[in-house]
């Protein structure tokens, strides 16, 4: 296993879009953070603006969780062509052929994303402080003081990244061809919320019933704040679901 | 003498084809193994079930007299049908994918890999831009990496130049000899798996027809001579009285088939000259594995 992992990190970091993605990521965090901060400036700067303008919390450590929420998307294209990539360039088939278990190869894949993840977080938050200490520095008392809810939020975030990169490894593991997996996280991702709205105004339209599904989407598992408990067992379940089916197929079809 | 690869029956299908029919080939520790079928015959469905990138349907495979194939699979050393790498790296650092996979603690195997097949020169020239035979010689170098007991090479010398060729099966003769590498080789190149093999195993429409050694197949693919006479019965009764031969077969009424005297034709002729025998043409017949293989493939078809 450590040695799948050893190679799969190489592999990971000479690829290019460990690079390009993370650059990306860097980019959108840059923009989101300027545009965020902006805000807070025009608005010392302008006092009556507050009135009719609705501010963030006026907090870096409940901010920033939002911000670096953003790269979901990122880290989930990162895992699929990473994962495809060896079946693309069949360099899985040097893996597969040296006796190693699959569920080790999977496993490895899966490790290989959470630390790319991690490391994309990080580069999140440090890009959005730099940037918050250059945009807002002393301007706003206590703006940098830590708050507790930074460690609940970035939880429940890395929770529901888990369950994204999850369905997105399942995915490149099943259709095995970067251009279709991607399509269909991309769709996953994006339509997600517009789905459950649609399954949920069919509930209702066809059987009369108050009944919504929001609750048990990766994206509004924690919806309802009072929730919490039932959020991070639904994130689990599609973790281990997810990673379950992928190991059991995976090992059933053969490697071409 | 340690059996390297036993296969008991095994059988593959895909969904209503059978791809693989009960096969039960052996390879004996210092085997080249020439592995020989027409394309589809069944040839790749079986090193991938080997070297574990497809589970039989049935039967069973051991490696190494052992039936823990995951354990057994790191001795072996793979080339499927194309060798496989990540084309935006160099050579060595597709190799050091393939070191860190190993868990080899010296490094210097990469470089030692890469002089053996020549390529210890190419810098950082990304794979992508390699010919098709630097990369069939960078897949046998990632073979080679960790010193594995058994090789399985298919379609290895796929293409490269004729000079490609050669080196490729003097280091194969070369690892087998010095290092008592066990070799399973694949190839539509007969005459080039001849000049390498010591046994054959021969495949078609899935079911491995028959298993020979390098010896069994010189017996079978014996040159002869063939004499054109005037008197076949006559003539018959030379080689057998004055020749003292009974290897020759009457072929037509004036035609005959002498699987004796091959180096030395002009006895032949003498005799039959002596005996007022007119000779009217004398041709040697040689058959090599591509001939075989035509006949054996050929029998089962018309079969």
């Amino acid at each position: 296993m450590i040695k799948i992992l050893n190679a799969d990190f190489y592999k990971a970091f000479k690829t290019p879009s460990f690079w390009v993605i993370s650059s990306i990521n860097i980019f959108c965090s840059l923009l989101l953070s300027i545009s965020m901060f902006w805000i807070f400036n025009i608005s010392l700067e302008n006092p009556d603006l507050e009135e009719i303008m609705v501010l963030p919390m006026q907090n870096f450590f409940q901010i920033v969780p939002g911000i670096i929420a953003s790269c979901t998307f990122l880290i989930g294209i990162f895992a699929t062509m990473f994962t495809v990539s060896d079946f693309n360039y069949g360099t899985i088939k040097n893996i597969a052929s040296k006796g190693y278990r699959r569920e080790y190869i999977y496993a490895s894949k899966f490790i290989t994303v959470i630390v790319f993840a991690i490391i994309n977080l990080l580069l999140s938050f440090i890009t959005s402080f730099i940037t918050a200490q250059i945009m807002i520095n002393n301007k706003i008392p206590d703006f940098f003081k830590f708050h507790n809810d930074f460690i609940v939020k970035v939880s429940k975030y890395s929770l529901q990244l888990l369950a994204y990169v999850s369905v997105a490894i399942l995915l490149a593991m099943l259709i095995r061809s970067l251009g279709a997996s991607l399509a269909i996280f991309l769709a996953f991702v994006f339509f997600e919320s517009s789905a459950i709205q649609l399954i949920n105004k069919l509930i209702h339209d066809l059987f009369k019933l108050d009944f919504s599904i929001t609750q048990y989407t990766i994206g509004e598992a924690f919806f309802d704040h009072s929730q919490t408990i039932q959020g991070i067992i639904v994130l689990v379940l599609y973790i281990v679901i997810t990673t379950a089916v992928g190991i059991y197929t995976f090992k059933k079809r053969d490697i071409n | 003498m340690e059996t390297v690869l036993k296969t008991n029956n095994v059988t593959k299908k895909f969904s209503k084809k059978i791809a693989v029919s009960a096969v039960n080939m052996n390879i004996k520790k210092g085997d080249i193994y020439g592995f020989i079928g027409r394309n589809g015959a069944g040839k790749t469905t079986l090193i991938k079930m080997l070297v574990g990138l497809s589970s039989p349907t049935s039967g069973t495979i051991e490696l190494f007299e052992n039936k823990n194939l995951d354990k057994e699979r790191y001795r072996i050393g793979t080339v499927i049908e194309a060798p496989a790498f990540i084309p935006h790296l160099s050579a060595e650092q597709n190799m050091i994918i393939q070191w860190k996979l190993l868990g080899a603690k010296d490094k210097s195997i990469i470089k030692e890999s890469l002089k053996l097949v020549g390529l210890d020169n190419v810098g950082k020239k990304k794979v992508k831009k390699f010919s098709l035979g630097m990369k069939q010689r960078l897949g046998i170098a990632m073979t080679l990496m960790g010193t594995p007991d058994f090789l399985i090479l298919d379609e290895p010398t796929n293409g490269l130049d004729p000079e490609g060729i050669i080196e490729i099966r003097n280091m194969l003769k070369k690892l087998n000899q010095e290092k008592g590498i066990t070799i399973l080789i694949s190839s539509h190149i007969l005459s080039e798996l001849s000049k390498l093999a010591t046994r054959y195993g021969i495949i078609n429409d899935g079911v491995l027809i028959e298993e020979f050694t390098e010896e069994e197949l010189i017996k079978r693919c014996q040159s002869s001579l063939i004499v054109k006479v005037n008197n076949v019965n006559r003539a018959c009764e030379i080689l057998k009285n004055e020749l003292a031969t009974d290897k020759f077969s009457v072929l037509n009424e004036n035609t005959l088939e002498v699987f004796d005297f091959i180096d030395t034709p002009g006895d032949v002729t003498k005799a039959l000259s002596k005996n007022d025998i007119s000779v009217d043409s004398i041709s040697t017949k040689t058959v090599d594995l591509e001939d075989y293989f035509m006949k054996v493939i050929g029998g089962t078809q018309n079969d």
